[in-house]
């Protein structure tokens, strides 16, 4: 069988040439897996981006945190090994670890001789294995220009499957607000088509993306 | 190249002056522009000798050729110093393609003559080289004008190239008297040769129509 | 299993060879020399368009009936001398009205030298095989497709033709000779049979030759570091790949398709 079947281009790329790209997509802007309080991430800079504090009455300066995604790894269908959200046919994982960081802090206003409280503050973190669930998505905007990026079905934290005795709200709460996270990184994340194509054509899409055997496949023809 | 103008004498062209009345003589060879030069203090000279005794019939006149062409960049006359006797005719002309166009201007104190200015006893010939109608005019303006019918003889055979050949040493001849030229059209084969002898008129050039440039009229 | 994988169909190796020969747009060469007992200076330009496309494994593709399209151009320095006889008016002698007569002296003509301009465009199709080559060469990664020999020219009919041009130019320029009338056709004549079929082709064969040797069409042509994605200030830098191995082939399966292979590294 013929790799353009009823087209007349196919493009195929490997799983570990979608890992290459955000390798080096991630590695040239980390700005988009780093992102922290002031307390942590003064400004947005090339490295980490700064967000806001979540405030709360009384507490100084609000409540400060950072997240810190290792760079996500991509398995498209058949699984290499053992998931906790197998995909089926069409289907992905990305697995990236999560590391937040929260800045403990205490405050105590006795002996302040201007009304305002003595702030300490302690760094505690805990890195957490985020597991996703997603489907290639496309936005095409004609010959040779559109892009591929993840749709995040689900997401699962095998680590909090195995704490006993907490409620399943608190795993569902956690696994909420990490996939919320992680679609708002991967929504970053999309490949152009001539990266596909490496610059061999100007693909008008008329099929795909499909994944198979490893491969996030498309079809069309050239203009 | 090969164009009919008396005032810019080239390859294929002559110009004669019979001299009528003894005496010395300075000419100029010029490029066509300076024609409007005077040739009191030109550097070529004829001397006309007076016929000897009196009352006895003039000699028979000979014809002296005098050769122009260009040496170092520069027009010359050769031979420059001619000594003729009176009734003889000069006749310049030049055998080089390369030399441009001249005019022969002189003077002397029994009168002048131009190749642009026919005026008394001179004659200009012209052999022309390709096919076409002529219509001659004097370019220093008087109304006198004519025509020239030049054809081609068709070529067959070796025979008639022979025949072509033996046509060119036969010339045709315009006399110009005042203000007519007779015959007034002619018709010739290509490689043949027009004279107009100019037996008395008032300082007139051989000159292609086509070749005036109109000028505004003020 | 490769990193990246691009095939594209024999319909769609068509549009990429095309788009080849057009990109390629038109090659100049100029030179002079003899041409028959003549000089001459000349130039020529060429560029190549369509033919059908055929996709042979492993590594060839055959273009059939490909246009190769050419204009030449001569400038032809003919000295008339040498080809023509000497030639002299004779002596004419006329009686003048004004007593005597006057004689003119035997004018001999010296032909020139005149320079006849021609001009000639055709086209002629031919058929070869390319091989595909996929090469690094200073940074940048080329497939080229590349012709295999030397094809065969037919010049005959762009001889033949270029002669009746000759003919058509010198005639007008050698009108204009005074004195040529009776001399014009076996000047004519002289000229053409000096420079002949043969001279022509003698010129035209390694004139146009070098178009086609070595013809080579460029269907892929990338920086090995490969951009991704731009920069975007005021803070994101520049995304490059590295391409570290790009291979093309022809590979047979239920249609021959043309393919692309890449190996990359972050």
């Amino acid at each position: 069988m013929s790799l353009t079947q009823a087209n007349h281009v196919f493009a195929g790329v490997h799983e570990h040439a979608i890992n290459t790209f955000l390798q080096a997509f991630l590695t040239a802007r980390p700005h988009y897996i780093n992102y922290g309080t002031s307390a942590f991430v003064p400004a947005t800079t090339a490295a980490a981006t700064n967000v806001a504090s979540i405030a709360f009455p009384g507490i100084p300066g609000g409540i400060q945190y950072m997240v810190q995604f290792s760079i996500p790894v991509v398995d498209l269908f058949p699984p290499d090994g053992a998931s906790p959200l197998p995909p089926g046919p069409g289907e992905l994982n990305v697995k990236v670890n999560a590391k937040i960081t929260l800045g403990c802090m205490k405050w105590d206003s006795r002996g302040s001789t201007d009304g305002k409280p003595n702030v300490s503050m302690t760094p505690i973190s805990t890195t957490l294995t985020v597991w996703g669930l997603g489907r290639p998505d496309v936005r095409y905007f004609g010959p040779g220009n559109g892009d591929v990026g993840i749709q995040l079905l689900d997401v699962r934290i095998p680590a909090l499957a195995c704490v006993k005795g907490e409620p399943d709200s608190f795993e569902a709460i956690v696994e909420c607000i990490l996939r919320m996270v992680l679609q708002a990184l991967l929504e970053q994340l999309r490949l152009p088509f001539h990266a596909l194509t490496i610059g061999f054509i100007q693909l008008i899409l008329q099929r795909g993306p499909q994944i198979d055997a490893d491969q996030l496949e498309v079809w069309g023809d050239i203009s | 190249m090969n164009s009919l103008d008396s005032r810019f004498l080239r390859l294929g062209d002559c110009f004669a002056q019979k001299f009528s009345k003894a005496g010395t003589y300075k000419y100029i060879v010029t490029a066509g522009a300076g024609s409007c030069l005077s040739a009191a203090e030109g550097e070529y000279t004829i001397v006309v000798t007076p016929a000897k005794g009196k009352e006895k019939k003039a000699p028979e006149s000979s014809q002296h050729n005098v050769v122009v062409r260009v040496k170092d960049g520069n027009l010359v006359a050769e031979p420059a110093r001619t000594e003729i006797s009176m009734s003889d005719t000069v006749l310049w002309h030049t055998p080089d393609a390369a030399t441009p166009g001249f005019a022969v201007i002189g003077e002397g104190k029994e009168g002048s003559f131009s190749s642009g200015a026919l005026a008394v006893e001179a004659v200009y010939s012209h052999a022309f080289g390709s096919v076409g109608t002529y219509q001659w005019v004097d370019a220093n303006g008087s109304n006198l004008r004519g025509e020239i019918v030049v054809e081609e003889m068709e070529i067959k055979e070796r025979n008639d190239c022979l025949k072509w050949i033996d046509t060119l040493s036969k010339g045709t001849l315009i006399h110009v008297v005042g203000g007519k030229a007779e015959p007034s059209k002619v018709k010739i084969l290509t490689g043949q040769t027009v004279f107009w002898a100019v037996e008395k008129a008032a300082g007139i050039s051989i000159t292609d129509s086509r070749l005036l440039v109109r000028r505004a009229v003020r | 299993m490769p990193d990246i994988t691009v095939a594209v169909d024999q319909s769609a190796a068509t549009t990429l060879l095309h788009d080849a020969e057009t990109a390629l747009g038109t090659q100049s060469t100029s030179g002079g020399g003899s041409l028959g007992p003549f000089s001459a200076s000349w130039n020529a330009s060429a560029s190549f368009s369509g033919g059908v496309i055929d996709l042979l494994p492993p590594n060839i593709i055959q273009i059939t009936n490909c246009n190769f399209n050419y204009s030449v151009g001569f400038s032809i320095s003919v000295d008339l001398n040498a080809i023509l006889p000497s030639f002299c008016l004779p002596q004419i002698c006329i009686p003048i009205p004004f007593d005597g007569s006057i004689c003119t002296p035997k004018i001999c003509i010296s032909w020139p030298t005149i320079t006849i301009p021609v001009s000639y465009s055709d086209t002629i199709q031919f058929t070869a095989d390319f091989s595909l080559v996929a090469h690094l060469v200073a940074g940048t990664w080329l497939v080229d497709v590349v012709i295999d020999g030397i094809p065969a020219l037919d010049l005959t009919p762009a001889a033949v033709a270029i002669l009746a041009a000759i003919e058509l130019a010198v005639t007008p320029i050698l009108l204009a000779i005074p004195f040529i009338g009776p001399f014009l056709a076996l000047a004519v004549d002289a000229i053409l049979t000096a420079i002949g079929i043969a001279g022509l082709l003698g010129v035209l064969g390694p004139l146009l030759t070098p178009f086609v040797a070595g013809l080579t069409f460029n269907i892929y042509k990338q920086p090995q570091v490969f951009p991704v994605l731009p920069n975007v200030p005021p803070i994101d830098p520049e995304v490059d790949i590295n391409l570290d191995l790009i291979q093309a082939a022809v590979v047979a399966s239920d249609k021959n398709e043309l393919v692309l292979t890449a190996n990359i590294s972050a």
